[in-house]
């Protein structure tokens, strides 16, 4: 079987906790508890005739307060670049990590989620933005952990990529 | 290992393994519950392979081994993170890699108390944030509502209370003007509805405006720092620099009206539109300058600027679209009205080579002297209110000899137009109406006028850019127009707002016709140098002395504005003949009058004297109920009217042949008030 270590990577409050426990678990809670170190979890996914076990990474948000430890990264194969949908400011700042990442592991597959899309009206980041980050070679998703929406095809593609 | 070490160490919660090489792990004395909870009950020289057992480990040995072999560095931490019992519980573990007298050891320990702390204050830290963040939102969101609601409340309102005006002034039967004051009073009643909203929302949301805006007076320079240091990652990560404009260096100081939350807001904003359209290694500059009694901030981007055809005033409109479109455009909106209660002003242009320059402008605080502090709603009442805050010398040297004024009316309402018009013609004054800031300074490149409203929120210019740009062609000259604002927009703070822009007095939306006539009675006076201008017709600027009834020249030489005058009136005869006719055959005196009076206004414009006098005469008879002469008085004006219409048809007739094939006009030759702002 084939291990490959993913990390969740993203800000707080986006979402990532609950993408992974929605995934692995099939659960969502509405209520807001923040992660303090790091969350291990595995999940399997088929990509064609191979079993690829991911070992989720999912590490607290990056803030004034925490920053991720280059120990936790090491290893990734790949990861998933989380925002939240609502707060334009989670996008600065899925872009200062996505500079990051590249620094500390260079270029690995990642995809980037852009969560809460079951809140639409409300989000901050519009189409425009987005064409612009696919303009740059980035792979977007709109995921829901609440309603499940992409989260299965999010793992899904992030182990196709890893695999190519 | 000595049995005292190893109860010491299992009370303090660790569990202690030594590495031996190919993944494997001998722990030493009794390792403390938790791990015999995750792992199961270890044994005294019971073998481990802990890689086997823990994902976490297994990544985190790697790191370890690096580090043992390395022989530099005392410890190896590898932060905290969890592990599930067997019965589902998570417990937060932190792991150090040690050198011990040449061993290498790994000492397994259980954080949960000091989790449990970091854990409550992070989260304490993060719900607060996200509060934080969620309130700045809705506070945005409940300005630009409150903002909008105000202004539309008050535009309808302005109307009804015109219509009651009206109506008590008509010589109608005791039981109309009754109910006509009850509707007066009603609309009263709610106008002050409206004003007890704009009091909360000024005291709760805009303390900015008023006593907080002067107490806290914020430090430019230091907002803008602040954007910069907070932008730089994201402008980092996408290849883009942003700055603070060199020729800062040293500079600063500045304190400016406002507050620092909201004044970085608008920073933030504006940098958040130069992001968007900044080019992959072009650099965003912020910068602050000196500006008069103001203080100028700007963000500067290289990105390809704004378009030619647009307009900047819209990059600033509810849900206007920036430059290309995109985002829903609230961000904008809330930097000008924000930035407009504060008393200041914003814009963007283009810049050479390329990109674009977003700027605003705000007064610089002023440093009260000990004991003279005066609260800034005060100031702005005084300085401000209706009627009462006028530049008072200049209304006593107005006042003098009063004389019918002409007035130029802008306000983009149509009902609220045609009511000023109403109002304005009944208390005996000559109004030409127009509907946007832009045709007002047009009107006024043409013509001259003794007073001008400007409504205060208007479509492509507003009523206080335009008093800036009207103060702004009059500075050096010693001219001074009388512009009077008419906002629906009430607080003190707006008071001073447009009395910044250069507005010389304020009239509160909705107005009563008694406020508007004690006004404009101030400012009663006779034409400068003396002149005799007709009243009625406003006269053309560029030949104020003429009292030739030249068409073109009556509109300063501008063919289009004649067309587009012409055109309206075309448009609109029809229906204003109708009224009259229908008033006549009614026998309605009082429709007819105002019948009278609504041709009236529209025939002047045109120098059409004796159709004009023809109006006047049958206004007259009809406020007088005498309509034995109305038949024969409105059977001469329709045929003064037609010869009128004969004549401007011809005229656009013309200027239709003087176009080129394809529909393009000719160049023509610039009026002379163009010639002359050209040399300027």
């Amino acid at each position: 079987m084939l291990l490959k270590k993913v990390c969740m990577i993203g800000s707080f409050a986006v979402g990532k906790t609950s993408l992974v426990r929605k995934s692995v678990q099939g659960i969502f809670s509405e209520t807001y508890k923040t992660t303090v170190g790091v969350k291990v979890d595995n999940k399997v996914v088929r990509v064609g005739e191979k079993e690829v076990t991911l070992v989720l990474w999912d590490l607290y948000g990056e803030d004034k307060f925490q920053t991720l430890l280059r120990a936790h990264l090491s290893g990734t194969f790949g990861y998933l670049l989380v925002a939240d949908g609502t707060r334009l400011a989670t996008l600065h700042e899925a872009e200062a990590l996505e500079a990051k990442m590249r620094q500390e592991i260079g270029n690995k597959p990642f995809l980037f989620l852009l969560n809460k899309c079951d809140l639409r009206p409300e989000w901050e980041i519009d189409d425009a933005q987005q064409a612009d980050l696919a303009a740059r070679g980035w792979e977007i998703l709109h995921t829901s952990a609440k309603t499940g929406e992409g989260v299965e095809a999010a793992f899904q593609r992030l182990a196709e990529q890893m695999l190519v | 290992m000595d049995a005292t070490l190893s109860n010491f160490l299992r009370q303090q919660g660790y569990a202690l393994c030594e590495y031996r090489g190919a993944g494997k792990f001998v722990l030493l004395g009794e390792p403390a519950a938790w791990f015999t909870e995750i792992w199961g009950a270890g044994e005294r020289g019971r073998v481990l392979r802990l890689g086997d057992v823990s994902s976490f480990l297994q990544s985190f040995l790697v790191e370890a081994e690096t580090f043992w072999e390395s022989g530099t560095g005392h410890e190896l931490s590898s932060g905290e993170w969890m592990e599930n019992t067997r019965d589902g519980r998570e417990l937060p573990l932190e792991c150090l890699a040690l050198r011990v007298d040449g061993k290498k050891l790994l000492a397994l320990q259980s954080r949960a108390a000091a989790f449990a702390e970091r854990s409550r204050i992070l989260q304490t830290a993060r719900d607060g944030l996200l509060v934080h963040e969620r309130l700045l939102k809705e506070i945005q969101k409940k300005e630009i509502l409150l903002h909008c609601i105000i202004h539309d409340l008050s535009q309808p309102l302005t109307a009804m209370r015109g219509c009651f005006d009206c109506l008590t002034l008509e010589d109608a039967s005791p039981r109309t003007q009754h109910l006509a004051e009850l509707g007066r009073q009603q609309s009263e009643q709610q106008e002050e509805m409206i004003r007890e909203v704009l009091t909360v929302f000024s005291a709760d949301l805009q303390e900015g405006a008023q006593g907080g805006a002067a107490r806290e007076q914020p430090e430019i320079v230091r907002c803008a720092t602040e954007t910069v240091e907070a932008f730089a990652p994201v402008f980092r990560s996408k290849g883009l620099s942003i700055r603070l404009d060199p020729r800062l260096a040293g500079q600063g100081g500045w304190r400016v009206a406002g507050e620092t939350t909201r004044l970085k807001r608008i920073f933030s904003n504006l940098v958040e539109n130069a992001l968007r359209h900044s080019p992959s290694g072009s650099v965003v500059t912020l910068g602050v300058e000196e500006d008069g009694p103001c203080v100028k901030a700007y963000v500067e981007d290289q990105g390809p600027g704004l378009p030619r055809d647009f307009l900047a005033s819209s990059a600033f409109k509810l849900f206007g679209k920036g430059r290309e479109g995109g985002k829903a455009g609230l961000g904008l909106y809330f930097c000008r009205i924000t930035v407009e209660r504060w008393g200041g002003s914003i814009g963007c242009e283009s810049v050479t080579p390329k990109g674009s320059r977003f700027w605003f402008r705000l007064p610089m605080a002023k440093q009260p002297a000990a004991g003279t502090e005066k609260p800034a709603a005060e100031t702005a009442k005084s300085n401000a209110g209706a009627a009462t805050a006028v530049d008072k010398k200049s209304v006593a040297a107005l006042t003098a000899n009063a004389k019918p004024l002409r007035i130029l009316l802008a306000d983009d309402d149509p009902a609220i137009r045609e009511l000023t018009e109403l109002l304005l013609s009944r208390q005996g004054y000559s109004a030409f109406a127009v509907t946007n800031g832009q045709e007002a300074l047009r009107a006024l490149d043409s013509y001259q006028f003794d007073v001008v409203l400007l409504d205060d929120e208007m479509p492509k210019l507003s009523g206080a850019e335009t008093a800036r740009r009207i103060r702004a062609q009059e500075r050096g000259t010693g001219r001074h127009q009388f512009l009077l604002a008419m906002s629906g927009n009430n607080s003190e703070a707006d008071k001073l707002r447009l009395q910044q822009a250069g507005m010389d007095a304020c009239l509160s939306k909705p107005f009563r016709a008694e406020e508007l006539k004690s006004l404009l009675a101030r400012f009663s006076v006779q034409t400068a140098g003396g002149s005799e201008a007709p009243a009625g017709a406003p006269v053309p600027a560029s030949e104020a002395q003429s009292s030739e009834p030249d068409l073109l020249a009556r509109f300063g030489g501008d063919p289009q504005l004649l067309l587009r005058i012409i055109k309206t009136f075309l448009k609109d005869r029809p229906k204003k003949i109708a009224a009259l006719r229908k008033a006549f055959n009614c026998r309605e005196a009082i429709a007819l009058a105002a019948a009278a009076h609504a041709i009236k206004g529209p025939i002047g414009i045109f120098g059409a004297a004796s159709a004009k006098a023809l109006a006047e005469e049958l206004q007259d008879v009809a406020r007088q109920g005498q309509l034995a002469s109305a038949p024969e008085l409105l059977r001469r004006l329709e045929e003064e009217i037609a010869n009128l219409e004969k004549k401007l048809r011809g005229y656009t007739a013309q200027a239709s042949r003087a176009q080129t094939p394809s529909g393009k006009r000719r160049p023509r030759a610039k009026s002379k008030a163009k010639r002359a702002r050209a040399k300027r």
